[in-house]
Order: C-alpha cells, then sequence, then structure tokens
C-alpha cells in the first residue's frame, strides 16, 4: 500500500489509512493518499480535499478530489450525504455542470458516517467576489441554460425517489408550508404573514408542464466560476441540500431576486449580469418561453422564504441551541426581505 | 417589532465572540466585521430607545381597535391577515414599522431604497 505524505488537514492518521485501504479495495489497485487538506466553508458539511494516486485497477493515475461527508455538528438537513451523491449522478448525467461524482461510502467504520468523493473543480463561488467582477450576459446565459439542464429531470427519475411524491401546487404548498414554520417561532412577524397572505391571494396554477427537479438555493453563492475577472464560465453547481420536486419557476424566481444581488441590485441576474440573458439561456435549453409576471410571483416567494429561513436560524441562536454570532445576525436581514416583499406586494389603501 | 436577538443580547454575543476569536484564523476579517455589525445594532437600538416600540403599539391599537402588549397586538394583526380581514392602513403601518427596524439593522439599505445612497 502507498505511503502518506503532506496531511495537512483534519483527517487524523488513523482515518487516512482506513480510507486508503478502501479506496485500494474499491479501486483494486494500490493507492497512495499523497494530501489531504480541510477546505473552508460547510458548517454542517465538510469538505476535504484528497489527492491520491493509484497504481492501475479500475481508476489509474493522479486524482484531484473532494471527500464530503457531514460536519461533527451537522444537524438534521433534507439530504442525506447517499441522497446528494444520488442528486449529483443524476444532474451529471443530465448535463449540468457538477463535480464529477465518483464513489459513495456508505460503510461508517472508515470515518465515523458516510461520505462521497467528487472531482475537485476550481473556481470562486463567494458572492461577493464575484459580483465586482464586470458584469456579463455571456456567464449569466450559461447559467440560464445549465438550470434548464436541471430542470430536464423530472420525476420519476431512477435513484432519486428518496425526493418523495411531486408536489400537485408547488405554490400554495410552500405557502402552507411557510405558514407552518412561523407558527412554531415565538414571535409574530406580520410583514412576512401579509407576503403570504399576498402569495396565496395570488398563487398560479399547478405548472402546466409538471414539476421538475428543482435545485431550490440555484444562486449566486452557490455556483463555482472560474475566471469571472473575465468574463467568467461556470464550474459547478454546488450545494445540493434543498433540492426537491417544485415548479421550475420557483428556481428561477429564487435566482432572479433581489436578495441574491449582493448589493448590486442593477444587474437583476444575480448581479452578474442582465435578466434576460439569463432567461434567453433558460429558453434555449428548455425551449420554453418565461413569462415575467410569473416570475414575479416567485420573486416575492424568494425573499418570504428567505425571511422565514433567516428567523428560523436567528431562533436556533436565541433559544441556546447553538450561539452564534452569525446566527444572531441573520434576524437582522429579515428587515430587508420586508422590504423588498411590502414594495412588491403593493398596498391595501 | 424588533427581531430577536436584539441590542443587549446581540452585544452579548459580540463580546462572547470577540473573546474567543482567533485572530489568526482564515476567517478572522469577516468575523471582527460580524463583530462591529452587532455592536452597531446594538447601539442603533439603544439610541432610539423603547420611541419606535411605544409608536408601533399606538399604531396598531388604532389599525385594530383593540389594546394589549405590543406582541399580542402584532399577533392579532397576523390573524386578522392570516384570516383575510385585513384593517385598512395595514401595508402603510406595516411599511413604516419596516422603516424604523432598517433604520436600526441597516440604515445604508434604507438610504438606497430612499435613492440617498448609490450602494
Amino acid at each position: 500500500m502507498g505511503l502518506i505524505r503532506a496531511v495537512t488537514g483534519h483527517l487524523n492518521d488513523d482515518q487516512i489509512n482506513r480510507l486508503r485501504d478502501w479506496l485500494s479495495a474499491q479501486s483494486a489497485a494500490p493507492v497512495q493518499v499523497l494530501a489531504t487538506e480541510r477546505l473552508s466553508g460547510g458548517a454542517i458539511q465538510e469538505n476535504h480535499r484528497l489527492e491520491i494516486e493509484v497504481a492501475g485497477g479500475d481508476w489509474p493515475g493522479h486524482h484531484d478530489l473532494v471527500l464530503r461527508r457531514d460536519a461533527q455538528s451537522a444537524v438534521a438537513t433534507s439530504h442525506s450525504r447517499a441522497e446528494e451523491y444520488a442528486l449529483l449522478k443524476a444532474a451529471h448525467k443530465a448535463g449540468v455542470a457538477v463535480p464529477t461524482p465518483c464513489v459513495l461510502c456508505e460503510d461508517e467504520t472508515i470515518l465515523g458516517g458516510p461520505f462521497f468523493l467528487m472531482h475537485r473543480v476550481s473556481g470562486e463561488a463567494r458572492g461577493g467576489r464575484l459580483i465586482k467582477a464586470a458584469p456579463d450576459a455571456g456567464l449569466v446565459h450559461t447559467l440560464g441554460a445549465n438550470l434548464a439542464r436541471i430542470h430536464s429531470i423530472t420525476p420519476p427519475t431512477e435513484g432519486l425517489s428518496f425526493l418523495g411524491d411531486p408536489p400537485i401546487d408547488p405554490a400554495r404548498d410552500a405557502v402552507t408550508q411557510y405558514r407552518g414554520y412561523l407558527d412554531k417561532l415565538p414571535d409574530p412577524h406580520p410583514a412576512v404573514e401579509w407576503g403570504l397572505a399576498w402569495l396565496a391571494a395570488n398563487a398560479p396554477p399547478p405548472p402546466p408542464g409538471g414539476t421538475v427537479l428543482c435545485h431550490r438555493d440555484y444562486r449566486t453563492g452557490n455556483l463555482m466560476i472560474e475566471q469571472a475577472e473575465t468574463g467568467g464560465t461556470l464550474s459547478a453547481t454546488l450545494d445540493w441540500e434543498f433540492a426537491g420536486w417544485s415548479d421550475p419557476l420557483e428556481d428561477i424566481g429564487w435566482f432572479l431576486a433581489k436578495c441574491w444581488r449582493f448589493g448590486r441590485w442593477q444587474e437583476e441576474a444575480g448581479g452578474l449580469g442582465p435578466r434576460r440573458a439569463f432567461l434567453d439561456g433558460y429558453t434555449e435549453v428548455s425551449n420554453h418561453i418565461i413569462d415575467p409576471a410569473a416570475v414575479t410571483y416567485w420573486e416575492v416567494m424568494a425573499h418570504v422564504r428567505w425571511a422565514v429561513i433567516a428567523l428560523q436560524q436567528a431562533w436556533r441562536h436565541v433559544s441556546g441551541e447553538e450561539a452564534s454570532i452569525e446566527l444572531a445576525l441573520t434576524a437582522h436581514v429579515v428587515p430587508e426581505l420586508e422590504a423588498e416583499i411590502l414594495a412588491m406586494t403593493g398596498g391595501d389603501e | 417589532m424588533r427581531k430577536q436577538p436584539s441590542g443587549k443580547a446581540l452585544s452579548d454575543i459580540a463580546d462572547a465572540t470577540e473573546a474567543s476569536a482567533d485572530p489568526a484564523a482564515g476567517n478572522a476579517n469577516y468575523v471582527a466585521a460580524m463583530i462591529r455589525n452587532a455592536r452597531a445594532i446594538a447601539e442603533r437600538q439603544d439610541l432610539a430607545g423603547d420611541n419606535p416600540e411605544k409608536t408601533e403599539a399606538a399604531a396598531l391599537t388604532n389599525l385594530i381597535g383593540t389594546t394589549g402588549s405590543l406582541d399580542d397586538l402584532n399577533r392579532e394583526l397576523v390573524r386578522a391577515i392570516r384570516g383575510g380581514s385585513v384593517p385598512q392602513g395595514t401595508h402603510a403601518h406595516l411599511v413604516a414599522v419596516n422603516r424604523y427596524e432598517l433604520a436600526e439593522s441597516n440604515p445604508r439599505y434604507l438610504a438606497r431604497l430612499d435613492g440617498k445612497d448609490a450602494g
């Protein structure tokens, strides 16, 4: 078996040895772990860079990978690592820009929990950095096309049965769900409630083409972009934690919502470029022409949804479940979201 | 109605975070910015005192025609909104409350909305 060199990460030596042996068995060849490194970000999941050399077998050669597993402080989330791996495989097959999934391990004796490996991709995902680059219609056109490829995955899809039955009426279902979330919080939130009443009164009919796989967090910040300073190319769609069957307009509204422009309000496609280019890219792949008024509804939904999530996150701090200045400050994003909800939903006078 | 955690609790978590912060950590600048932001919100709330919430309670009493604590009045408004019996003037009331909350939580955002800050 191979030697371990330049180990700099948070996987301990025993874990790395077990990982090496498991990879050797999987690949039917000796594996050297050349380097590991804990990557930044990810409070709920950990990402570790893993560089290996495989001497023959099924995966010969040098591989620069990412190992993804639950963090020690992980909380119950919507998808397990095995489910996230299945989503990545389905997306990869559909031509979506994602890190190529390699192998899943559900044997908890190796690292103490399930993990999977995927090819490492390079680029910048941080929204605050990306929006400082020049706006680029070509980039957002690509992002629209990439979203349409995600939406080409429709129920039922092999391997995605864990997503459950598709909702019959995604908009009204969401209103019911978010009202339920608000009811579990200790404080009343009339502005968010106002937004939900508007969403209930203006709910569109179920999507005529049926529901599709929605990423449900498709936005600047979850898209890895290479060479952003020279226009940028999409290298990966990250963070499939919330993926599920829904109305495709939910993802479009989420991406275009003002709250995800990182302060660069005039560039309506995620702070990165013009709205029209994003929608044109979407239409080019999906052959669906998007009705602007229908998108507006889902932009209101996006602000309401983010407000509800932000209030839930803040409550984790306030309740003593998890003391965190980041969670505490999330509550103070909510007035910005409420301002947009109130502006988009008009008055009663 | 101010979001929780409000002023004092924000100061407390800012102090605790500062006491345990690692200045050599890769995210040290981000953590420092959060501490500054939490303290700034706390200071603005302290400066405003309870005037905004007194004003809000008076406006709510006028809007829905009952009296009670600010929490109770807002719960009553939530019930009315969800029940479809929205009092006339509700949107304007919510906008007014939102403006005082923004003035404390993110005055720059409020200035941008008002066209006073190009961002």
